[in-house]
């Protein structure tokens, strides 16, 4: 028996200004029925050119060549436009990554569903609505009939991914390609969306290609995983075989910089593979990972590696044996894996450098033209404080106020209500530049947090420009030697950013950040956008300047592994609210607040075969504009009694370092 | 050390260490849009100043003698008028070339002083937004309500028409396209993160607006700039034809387009002379435009 779709040394070439580029070289896999294909990689890989390339939906002026491509018995390479066409409303349906725009905001959810198969299937109106109502209860949503007459924007991202994945089954299709299906989700939303997408699967028997940049993602909900490298797969194989044991350096090195929870001391530095992930542009001789290899020798470039059997179905592309290649020697380089002492020898005294009392904002919010303004609060009555030499992570979902107040911390947005403490003063009473002479940032997006019409080196110098810091040729200087310390070329001071990769950008972003000497830094999602092998670099770079320079970060982040890797205390806020404070240990072993629990467990760690375990929060985040009474998480709560709808809890110390808020264990201590 | 070499020649390869500047050099050599609008703008603004070098004739002395000789390339023509004469007997090269003096003055000063106008406007709205954008899109939809041309006609007539009257009155009237569009991209970078980061490393409002968001906008303005050039010429032309822009005898490309309106049928060659001169200096506008803005973009264009 043939499998149902058969991808044989698949590549791509794209036409560019200057030559052509192969995008996707030798690529080949198969899926099956009920069987989930995991492909894996970082940006720049080929991932979502290949799948792009079975969809057809590759712009002009690329060229698709393969032995075979093939889905159930059709031939995808020779097929008609009109074929491919009617085979991706029909066959192959796809799921993108951002439900706020595969989602047409001005037709009605009824109208986008129904559509698709009154054209295809030529059915009536009202047989298309009984489907997409009974398709859209079946992916968990309910009042399902009066949703089709909703709009997109009246929906939250999770309903709308599921909106989006209910429309794609409206046809019976037989090959289901989930392109990042979760990526733009929130990680509690994250975990329904991925067991609901394997649950149809094994219900509707489809085959399914899920695409992602997240080793725990792809390791827990796929059978057969393809690792991608620079437009190659450089190791397939059974997703557990290949997890467990990986036996090309690429994807040693990846697993390794994964931080897993429990798994690293804290403060201990991360392994992470050096060098960059390589432009495609580049004319490859042989290995295309020889550059960042920690085992590279003279037949790395002797030609084109092939894939390599390592028994059981699994292959991999290198010219060593697989025994040669699991003796031990560590995939990471030695000054990147660190001695794990980063975090020692820091003094930690107890006096705040920074504190927030009792602050709080509130936003006003038009809805319409001619409503009132109503009251938002971002930040609800928060007080924190920053103690010399901590890692202090806020945590939480999107929406839940770490942004505002990180920005209320950094002095760019004033509290509506408290205030802010730097140093022993109000910050509103201090300038500009006494502010920020103490109290840095570096920003979650290395693409828009760097001007692209000023150069590396401007860019760097600019705050010692604004403070009026020595000559220019000091300054020169100066940045000189931190671009250094961060790890940047002396040769991009005259590179624009768009010339940079992200980690580089960053990199830059950092440097520009030091080179006022702070004594805080709030970092705002600092990895968020990065892949995973250079979030290990720029983690281990925090950690080592923190050491160096005595810093105290703060930190604000989505990403659970990231905290337990390098805080020292975390917050965790809900709707505007801190509804736990632990230090870092005790809130990994012991969390306490219902919530807190499920952040915990909607972690996902690369482990084969372990299925996504079930968050059940119920209904989705509430909307800050209306949050619900009492304390805020009730709606959510599997505990949640009379006494959380009418009474908000307050923050009770459970220890000397560990705080929550929540009327269960209220009732516990009383 | 074998992978360091590696990544150092891989880098190499990548970047180019030039200053800025010498990367804007090295672009301008090889882009032809721009070394040709250049070229253009800047042999018409250097006739335009020395016209009395170049003009072979008095633009203003009429031969009704000579009057519509054709230029020298058609029948009947000769090289004491190459480009011919117009109704009146005058020199059409002449007039060509003092003509320049007006149209270009008027194109870039009209053009530039709505710049000014429109992009401070759009930064203070955009940037502060709440009441002063409201302030500022009202006045907008004011100025959109208004018939320009009627404006500017009552505007020219009780000022008295002279070339600077022209060009403060035609300035005033077009600010509102840098206008819109400078207060969209306001809006849309002031959120962006590296405003944020400039104002944590200690940028006030002044230096934040005219350090990173101005900047920024360069590219936009130059398209809008080369094409309200062209607006305000032809602006320019349509008040001189109806007597209120530039009064005769002096020479204009506009008024000269507008004066053989009535002969454009049997002498076409006077509409088409200053017509041809217009088209070419709106072109070289609009090439040396997109030439700066591809030479100063960061980002090099395929």
């Amino acid at each position: 028996m043939t499998a149902l779709l058969e991808v044989q040394d698949m590549s791509v070439t794209l036409k560019l200004a200057e030559g052509e580029m192969t995008a996707v070289q030798d690529v080949s896999f198969t899926v099956d029925r009920g069987e989930t294909l995991g492909i894996v990689g970082e940006s720049g890989s080929g991932k979502s050119v290949s799948s792009m390339a079975i969809m057809g939906l590759l712009p002009r002026g690329t060229r698709t060549d393969a032995t075979t491509l093939r889905l159930g018995d059709v031939d995808l390479l020779s097929a008609s436009e009109d074929e491919m066409a009617r085979m991706r409303g029909n066959k192959i349906a796809m799921i993108f990554q951002e439900p706020m725009t595969s989602l047409n905001p001005v037709y009605t959810i009824g109208r986008q569903m129904t559509e698709l198969m009154q054209l295809h299937k030529g059915v009536s109106g009202a047989q298309a609505r009984a489907r997409a109502v009974d398709l859209l209860e079946k992916v968990g949503i309910t009042a399902a009939e009066s949703r089709l007459s909703q709009y997109p924007h009246q929906l939250s991202g999770g309903l709308r991914q599921r909106v989006m994945i209910a429309m794609m089954l409206m046809n019976d299709p037989e090959l289901i390609i989930a392109d990042e299906p979760t990526t733009a989700l929130d990680v509690t939303i994250q975990a329904q969306i991925l067991n609901l997408l394997k649950d149809l699967q094994k219900e509707l028997n489809i085959a399914l290609i899920i695409i992602s940049h997240d080793m725990g993602v792809v390791a827990r909900v796929s059978d057969k995983i393809a690792v991608m490298y620079a437009g190659q797969v450089i190791e397939t194989g059974p997703v557990s075989d290949v997890l467990h044991a990986p036996v090309h350096p690429y994807t040693q090195g990846l697993l390794e910089s994964i931080p897993v929870p429990g798994q690293i001391e804290p403060g201990g530095a991360l392994g992470s593979i050096p060098g960059l992930v390589p432009s495609l542009k580049t004319r490859f001789k042989g290995c295309r990972f020889a550059n960042r290899c920690q085992r590279v020798h003279d037949n790395c470039q002797q030609g084109p590696v092939a894939l390599q059997e390592a028994g059981s179905g699994q292959a991999y592309r290198c010219v060593l044996t697989p025994a040669q290649l699991r003796d031990g020697t560590p995939s990471l380089s030695a000054r990147d894996a660190g001695d794990g002492s980063y975090g020692k020898g820091i003094n930690m005294d107890a006096s705040p450098v920074l504190q927030a009392i009792d602050a709080g904002c509130t936003f006003q919010v038009k809805q319409g033209m001619f409503s009132a303004a109503k009251p938002l609060r971002a930040v609800d009555n928060i007080s924190l404080d920053l103690r010399k030499g901590e890692v202090v992570a806020v945590v939480g979902e999107s929406g839940c106020g770490k942004s505002t107040l990180a920005r209320m911390l950094l002095g760019l947005q004033e509290p509506t209500a408290g205030k802010i403490i730097l140093g022993g003063q109000d910050i509103a009473g201090l300038s500009d530049m006494e502010r920020s002479r103490k109290l840095q940032s570096i920003f979650q997006d290395p693409y828009s947090s760097l001007n692209p019409r000023r150069t590396i080196g401007e860019i760097i110098r600019r705050p010692l420009h604004l403070h009026g810091v020595g000559n220019v040729a000091e300054q020169r200087a100066k940045v000189d030697t931190i671009m250094e310390r961060v790890g940047l070329p002396r040769s991009f001071y005259y590179n624009y950013p768009n010339q940079l990769s992200g980690g580089q950008r960053q990199r830059v972003a950092i440097a520009r950040a030091l080179i006022l000497n702070p004594e805080i830094v709030v970092c705002d999602e600092p990895t968020s956008a990065l892949d995973v092998s250079v979030q290990a670099q720029i983690l281990n770079l925090l950690l080592e300047l923190r050491a160096e320079m005595g810093l105290t970060y703060l930190l604000i982040t989505h990403d659970m592994a990231v905290v337990e890797h390098i805080a020292t205390r975390v917050v965790v806020m809900y709707l505007g609210r801190v509804v736990e404070v632990a230090d870092t240990h005790t809130l990994f072993s012991n969390p306490r607040h219902p919530y807190t629990k499920a952040l915990l467990k909607s972690v996902l760690t690369p482990e084969p075969g372990a299925g996504v375990p079930s968050v059940d929060l119920g209904t989705a985040y509430p909307n800050p504009i209306n949050p619900p009474s009492g304390c805020t998480f009730h709606p959510r709560c599997e505990f949640a009694s009379d006494i959380c709808k009418a009474k908000a809890p307050v923050l009770e110390s459970l220890s000397t370092t560990h705080q929550s808020a929540c009327h269960m264990l209220e009732e516990e201590m009383a | 050390m074998q992978t360091t070499a590696n990544a150092v020649a891989a880098m190499a390869d990548d970047i180019i260490d030039l200053t800025p500047k010498e990367r804007m050099i090295r672009k301008a050599k090889s882009h032809l849009g721009f070394q040709f609008g250049a070229f253009i703008v800047i042999s018409f603004a250097l006739i335009a100043i020395f016209a009395p070098l170049f003009a072979p004739h008095d633009p203003y002395v009429q031969d009704l003698a000579k009057r519509l000789v054709p230029p020298v390339w058609a029948e009947g023509g000769s090289w004491e008028h190459i480009l011919g004469t117009d109704h009146l007997g005058r020199d059409y090269l002449s007039r060509l070339i003092y003509g320049a003096r007006v149209s270009m003055g008027v194109g870039f000063g009209a053009a530039t002083l709505g710049c000014i106008i429109g992009v401070t406007i759009g930064l203070v709205a955009g940037y502060l937004g709440g009441r002063v954008d409201q302030a500022a899109s009202f006045l907008l939809t004011c100025q959109l309500a208004l018939p320009s041309l009627l404006l500017a006609m009552a505007l020219v007539f009780f000022v008295g028409s002279s070339v600077t009257t022209l060009i403060v009155v035609l300035g005033v009237l077009h600010w509102q396209y840098y206008m819109v569009v400078t207060r969209t991209l306001t809006r849309q970078i002031r959120s962006l993160e590296y405003v944020s980061a400039a104002r944590s490393i200690g940028s006030n409002d002044r230096q934040v607006l005219f350090y990173e968001i101005l900047p920024n906008l360069f590219n936009q303005i130059i398209v809008v700039f080369s094409l309200e050039m062209a607006v305000v010429i032809i602006h320019e032309a349509s008040l001189s034809f109806l007597g209120v822009g530039v009064q005769p005898p002096t020479a204009s490309w506009g008024l000269m387009i507008a004066e053989a309106k009535t002969m454009m049928y049997f002498k076409p060659y006077l509409v088409v002379i200053p017509g041809a001169a217009l088209f070419l200096l709106v072109l070289a506008v609009n090439l040396l435009g997109d030439g700066i803005r591809d030479i100063t973009a960061p980002e090099s264009r395929n």
